[in-house]
């Protein structure tokens, strides 16, 4: 029903009603909890009306984006409590409250330049939740997210202007209902949409903007930013590559990123950072497998919805260690596996989850996706991306291992909230896996 | 007599003018004016299309141009500079320099862009030959090469705001889109704007940092 759809984007925005009163959390909680379960509700039955397009995909985003919603408004409850100020805690809920609602309606909608607005919305409504900590570097991450990612998506724009001057329409339906018809100006909407968009999926090499944004936000926004803004911009380009899929170049992208993120994550020596660098590889085998068509798009949802929740717990359990320790440097947290249990748990099922160890979802994602990579013939792409895979798990890993187990460490563990909640994430992202391999077991018998 | 097509080009070459003006200024407050100038010239541009086209979702247009980029977007940022008076002059070295390269940008990025691929996909528009395009992509370049080559807070907004100056151009000109759209598209540049004005009280020029290198 359309009136969902409505709900959806505007239940957030009410929250914000609270914002002269102390009420403002309770009232994000709850709003959060009320968009999960509208987005179940739309998942039984996606529809696509006149406004709203959503599709079974679309439904799939939806979900990510309210669970990892309620998730990081849970966890700011109790991690934004000493040092910071009531405005400064204040600003993160209105914000985040708009930073979803916006995200939210650049899925639902039916509508190309809307998508694009609802994109460029995003970016207004999370530049101050990079800064909500104040920090130096956090402003600096903030500004260049601010200037890189607009810049982009008004070049994005550009693909929206030829939309409508070759479709004299720019709704979803309407455009994709046409015959294919395969242009220069079509092969031209796609390429700038890969460009525009893809500044805001992180595809290198215009990705810059995003370990900077992910590593100095606060871990709540990280786990927004890396969970849910990546992917729904991502699904914003692939509306856009339908019209005119050119595969090539596209997935030329996709590999150019795995193989740049797996370099850059080699020599990461912040943890923060590492993952952020983590999220580019995840997205751009998701996008590869979007573009690569069949079971591909099958991986790629498997691999973006286990990915929200795995990152979404790699970024808490990287704030509590974060609080523990003052630090963001690998060689610097030590053997906490013995001060820090849980934390430590999480902190190891997620980065497990996010370098697509079995049986995590991003593993049988990523499976399904060098299946169709090889049922294509594209051996030399599939020897690339594999090698290059393999890489990322040594590096993120190896670092994980040497935080957890090498030495002692005499500290303690975050307090109840702040270690349960990043728990439930990976423990989430694990149970996908589980579910997709039972799943695809009994398919094939 | 002039014709109001003849009238179009010349405003659209005037914009590219005050786009170079812009690259080679130093001094913040003339900057902020020039860009203000350039909404106004663009709003001009967009009033007359209007009367030809007699679209008065233009009209609506234009007047959101003139008032929120024109006058809103000048006056936040100005009122930002008496705050902060030590950053009215944001760079006094290598101005004549980067403005050379900024030509050679714009050129090389004109021969690219509209020679070699939009000359091809784009026919004949109503205001007359897509050459007028050449226009937009002027600008749409000198404003990122703005971005890219200052370090200060305020000179990447105004590469900003001529960006998106250069965009609406190159809608109307090709083919105006759904005035709800380009609403909302002034609509978030101007909060953009506001915004950014939140980091220019905060932090006034960008140089690499440790912590964010890798």
């Amino acid at each position: 029903m359309t009136v969902l759809e409505f709900l959806l984007i505007l239940i957030p925005i009410a929250a914000n009603a609270a914002y002269p009163t102390r009420f403002l959390k309770h009232s994000t909680i709850l709003a959060a909890s009320v968009e999960v379960i509208l987005s179940l509700f739309i998942m039984r039955s996606p529809q696509i009306t006149g406004l709203f397009y959503v599709t079974a995909l679309t439904s799939i985003f939806i979900v990510m984006v309210s669970s990892i919603y309620l998730l990081s408004s849970i966890y700011a409850s109790k991690y934004f409590t000493d040092g910071m100020s009531e405005r400064s805690i204040k600003t993160y809920y209105f914000m985040s409250n708009f930073f979803v609602a916006s995200m939210l309606f650049s899925l639902v909608i039916n509508n190309y330049g809307l998508m694009w607005v609802g994109i460029e919305a995003t970016t207004v409504s999370s530049v101050l939740l990079i800064m909500v900590e104040r920090s130096e570097t956090s402003v600096e991450a903030a500004w260049r997210y601010l200037i890189i990612a607009s810049a982009g998506i008004g070049l994005a724009f550009i693909s929206i202007i030829l939309i409508y001057y070759d479709f004299h329409t720019l709704t979803v339906t309407q455009i994709l209902a046409m015959p294919s018809r395969i242009t220069l100006l079509s092969h031209i909407i796609a390429v700038i949409a890969l460009v525009g968009f893809g500044t805001k999926v992180g595809l290198f090499p215009v990705h810059t903007w995003l370990p900077d944004a992910h590593s100095e936000s606060p871990p709540p926004v990280s786990a927004l930013f890396s969970g849910v803004l990546v992917p729904t911009a991502l699904y914003v380009l692939y509306m856009v590559y339908q019209i005119a899929p050119t595969m090539p170049f596209y997935a030329g992208f996709a590999v150019a990123t795995i193989v740049a993120s797996s370099v850059f994550m080699s020599y990461q020596y912040r943890y923060k950072r590492m993952f952020a660098y983590s999220t580019m590889e995840n997205m751009s085998m998701a996008l590869l497998g979007l573009v690569l068509g069949g079971v591909g798009i099958i991986g790629a949802s498997i691999l973006l919805v286990s990915h929200t929740f795995a990152k979404s717990a790699a970024f808490y359990s990287s704030g509590n260690i974060f609080l523990q320790k003052k630090t963001k440097i690998i060689g610097e947290v030590t053997g906490i596996w013995s001060s820090m249990k849980t934390t430590s748990a999480s902190l190891l099922l997620s980065s497990l989850a996010v370098t697509g160890a079995p049986p995590f979802g991003i593993f049988v994602g990523e499976f399904i996706i060098l299946l169709r990579l090889a049922s294509l013939h594209l051996y030399l792409i599939f020897a690339v991306v594999l090698f290059f895979l393999g890489a990322s798990f040594v590096a993120v890993n190896y670092n994980i291992t040497l935080m957890l187990f090498e030495g002692k460490d005499e500290g303690k563990d975050v307090g109840g909230v702040l270690r349960v909640i990043p728990l439930i994430s990976a423990i989430v992202s694990l149970l996908i896996g589980i579910f997709a391999l039972v799943v695809m077991n009994y398919a094939i018998l | 007599m002039i014709s109001f097509y003849s009238l179009v080009y010349f405003l659209a070459a005037l914009t590219m003018v005050s786009s170079f003006y812009l690259q080679g200024q130093s001094f913040i407050r003339p900057m902020i004016r020039g860009v203000a100038v350039q909404s106004i010239l663009l709003s001009s541009i967009v009033f007359i299309l209007a009367y030809l086209y007699h679209s008065s979702t233009l009209v609506i247009l234009g007047i959101l141009l003139i008032f929120l980029r024109g006058i809103l977007v000048s006056f936040q940022l100005e009122s930002k500079i008496r705050q902060r008076s030590p950053v009215l002059r944001e760079q006094s070295k290598g101005l004549a320099s980067s403005f050379l390269v900024a030509l050679l940008f714009v050129l090389l990025g004109i021969v690219v862009v509209y020679f070699d691929v939009f000359s091809r996909i784009v026919g004949p528009l109503e205001i007359g030959s897509s050459a007028i395009l050449l226009f937009p992509f002027a600008l749409l370049f000198m404003g990122l090469f703005l971005i890219i080559s200052r370090k200060g807070t305020f000179a990447q907004v105004i590469g900003y705001v001529e960006e998106e100056n250069a965009l609406i151009l190159m809608a109307v000109f090709l083919l105006p889109v759904p005035i709800v759209i380009d609403a909302s598209v002034i609509l978030d540049v101007f909060i953009l704007v506001v915004i950014s004005s939140v980091i220019v009280m905060e932090k006034d020029s960008h140089l690499p940092m440790e912590e964010l290198r890798g």
